[in-house]
């Protein structure tokens, strides 16, 4: 696993005890200098004479200049943006008498990546992001934490020209920068939960109390869950452990002495620091790793993360899986529905600040997310979702109430292969059936599933199978206007959304689609077995969602359904 | 910002907002109960020490070391 130590310079003892612990265990450490403290003789010395004794890394982190309003660096007005990376970069090379390689902050844009990237080519990786940070962190923080940066990836990307999360397709499209997440955040909990208690980030999880005074097993958990993504990446794994200086001295958000804070910060270096000494971990600094990440993972590349539960006991297992066209998250607990659903492929496009449409939002819109927008069925109806309905006798069964596991993942070329462990379901009358689900993610942005009949209590009982996706498009858990959306049967009919709760349905139709407009991506559900009838239907305002369906009904000889799920532009 | 004295000045949040994922500063008023400014949350410290404990009981495995091996096999 590669490790990248980031720290960011302060004026204060708690920094000073970072670098110590750092340089102590001999780890390879970036250090961030504050856009505001460049000209801050006090702590330019201070960084030098690190750098020059220790070797650290120096780069810029953004921020507004005296005079711009309070606000975050990704949030300025076009022409402060300019200012804030021609200052930085022209005081950085006075101060240090080189370009620096590394600017971050916690989002950067497409249009703050563009002007870091114009002004001084010499820059190679960014902290552009943080994986699932939004609307749960928003709410977290008194709704005042106006950070909103989820449909990204854990893990470093390569981010396009036109929104800044989204992975380039290729060369061409490539914004020239390696982009690293803002910590390391847990895979299970960073969809279910607060993603900003989970993370490479010891008084975050002191933050979340999953610490017990000195007893903080989840710190080394969560390392190893990252480590073993290797697995599922052809052994490339990535570690980012970046605690600003303010979280380990009289936090208000930790209810542990700052002894047991800081005594869990250096525990944390030191299992990173043995984890190197066996041969597990290899730190390097930012500018290193991009230059390594260039060279291991090439544009367009899967990237694959298995999130299994380390904290609740659970024992559900997720599956993330990003390239390109689609960011899929795939809940195995829930019979293996998507409960996201990124359609990268859309190419939708924003950047953030007050002179964007988009002003806050660096989110990268959804078209499925069950937990912001209400997934299985709770006291309503569903909401977004995928599914399987299987029908026997009049009996219909949803696979969301039917528990499964990540049971293999390969790798074919460029396509990724998971296999779910089957699942079993009897109805009234006693006929059984076994289930297997399959995924095969593509690139060209098809995700392609396969239902997988492997028993049958009785081969010639009734078996219905229907392919079932409810959509929508949002960033937030609100609902957006879905009136321009388009719904259209494979033989053309077509209809416009306007929460009528219209349903089509077409005998001997193989194909769905809807185009949304609003975020420029088409879906379309199509059917690669025989199948018997599709439907679409649009919502109501009390349930504004689109509904498509690819029916079939099983022969006795038939061992398989098989459905294509294709994300892409939407053409005019 | 006073900081509560049993602890070292460490600052705690009402464990009423904590269990909605929602970070509320609380301090002792001069009976030395806690009380929440946006819910109706109302402690001494034992009690808040309770609520924590409480809010904690969900993490299962907080105390377990599941090391990369263990974690596959999961």
């Amino acid at each position: 696993m590669i490790l990248n130590l980031v720290h960011r310079a302060a004026l204060s003892d708690t920094y000073r005890f970072q670098q110590k612990c750092a340089h102590d265990l001999k780890l390879k450490t970036t250090v961030y200098v504050g856009t505001g403290l460049l000209d801050n003789q006090q702590v330019i010395d201070m960084v030098k004479a690190d750098q020059a004794e220790y070797g650290d890394e120096v780069g810029i982190w953004l921020s507004a200049l005296p005079g711009m309003p309070d606000t975050q660096v990704w949030l300025l007005s076009d022409a402060d943006k300019q200012k804030v990376v021609e200052y930085s970069i022209d005081k950085y090379k006075e101060v240090f008498g080189c370009a620096p390689r590394a600017v971050s902050n916690y989002v950067l844009d497409a249009q703050l990546i563009r002007m870091i990237k114009e002004y001084c080519p010499e820059v190679t990786i960014c902290v552009a992001g943080c994986f699932e940070e939004g609307v749960k962190v928003f709410h977290g923080c008194n709704n005042s934490w106006y950070l909103f940066s989820e449909g990204m990836s854990w893990n470093p990307w390569y981010p396009s020209k036109t929104q800044s999360i989204r992975p380039a397709e290729n060369e061409e499209d490539w914004a020239g920068v390696v982009a690293v997440p803002h910590l390391s955040r847990d895979l299970v909990l960073g969809y279910e939960g607060r993603n900003d208690f989970f993370a490479s980030h010891p008084a975050n999880v002191q933050r979340g109390l999953a610490n017990e005074g000195m007893i903080h097993e989840y710190d080394f958990n969560l390392a190893d869950q990252y480590r073993m993504q290797g697995d599922f990446n052809d052994g490339f794994s990535y570690y980012q452990i970046h605690v600003g200086s303010g979280w380990l001295h009289h936090n208000i958000n930790i209810i542990d002495p700052d002894e047991v804070t800081q005594a869990l910060y250096l525990e944390t270096l030191q299992y990173m620091r043995k984890l190197r000494d066996e041969g597990e971990v290899v730190d390097m600094y930012m500018s290193e790793f991009a230059e390594y990440y260039k060279k291991t993972v090439p544009i367009g590349k899967a990237d694959v993360a298995v999130g299994k539960d380390i904290l609740y006991g659970s024992g559900k297992h997720y599956f993330w899986i990003t390239n390109p066209d689609y960011r899929v998250l795939v809940d195995t607990f829930q019979g293996g529905s998507i409960g996201d659903l990124r359609p990268y492929a859309g190419k939708y496009e924003s950047f953030t600040g007050v002179d964007s449409e988009s002003l806050v939002m660096n989110s990268y819109p959804y078209i499925i997310q069950s937990q912001y927008r209400s997934g299985f069925k709770n006291h309503y109806v569903d909401g977004s979702r995928t599914t399987l309905l299987v029908e026997h006798g009049g009996e219909k069964k949803d696979m969301c109430e039917y528990p499964s596991k990540v049971q293999k993942v390969n790798r074919v070329g460029e396509d990724v292969e998971l296999c779910l462990a089957p699942v079993e379901m009897v109805f009234g009358d006693d006929f059984g059936v076994k289930l297997q689900t399959v995924y095969t993610f593509k690139r060209g942005g098809q995700i392609i599933i396969t239902r997988n009949v492997l028993e049958r209590t009785d081969a010639k009982g009734e078996l219905k199978l229907t392919e079932y996706v409810k959509g929508c498009y949002g960033f937030t858990e609100y609902p957006e206007k879905m009136k321009g959306i388009r719904l259209t049967a494979g033989d053309g009919e077509s209809f416009d959304y306007q929460y009528a709760d219209r349903n089509l349905v077409t005998e001997g139709g193989r194909e769905v689609s809807v185009s949304i407009p609003q975020i420029t991506t088409e879906v379309v559900l199509s059917a690669l077995t025989a199948a018997d009838s599709t439907e679409i239907a649009d919502g109501t305002l009390f349930s504004p969602f689109y509904t498509m369906k690819v029916n079939y009904t099983l022969n006795d000889t038939d061992k398989e359904v098989s459905t294509c799920l294709q994300i892409r532009k939407m053409t005019e | 910002m006073s900081a509560d004295k049993k602890n070292d000045g460490v600052i705690y949040r009402c464990p009423a907002c904590l269990g909605t994922l929602n970070d509320v500063t609380i301090f002792a008023d001069k009976d030395g109960i806690y009380r929440c400014l946006k819910c109706g949350y109302n402690g001494d410290y034992e009690n808040l020490m309770e609520q924590y404990a409480r809010f904690r009981s969900k993490y299962k495995l907080m105390k377990t070391r599941l090391t990369l091996e263990e974690q596959r096999q999961m």
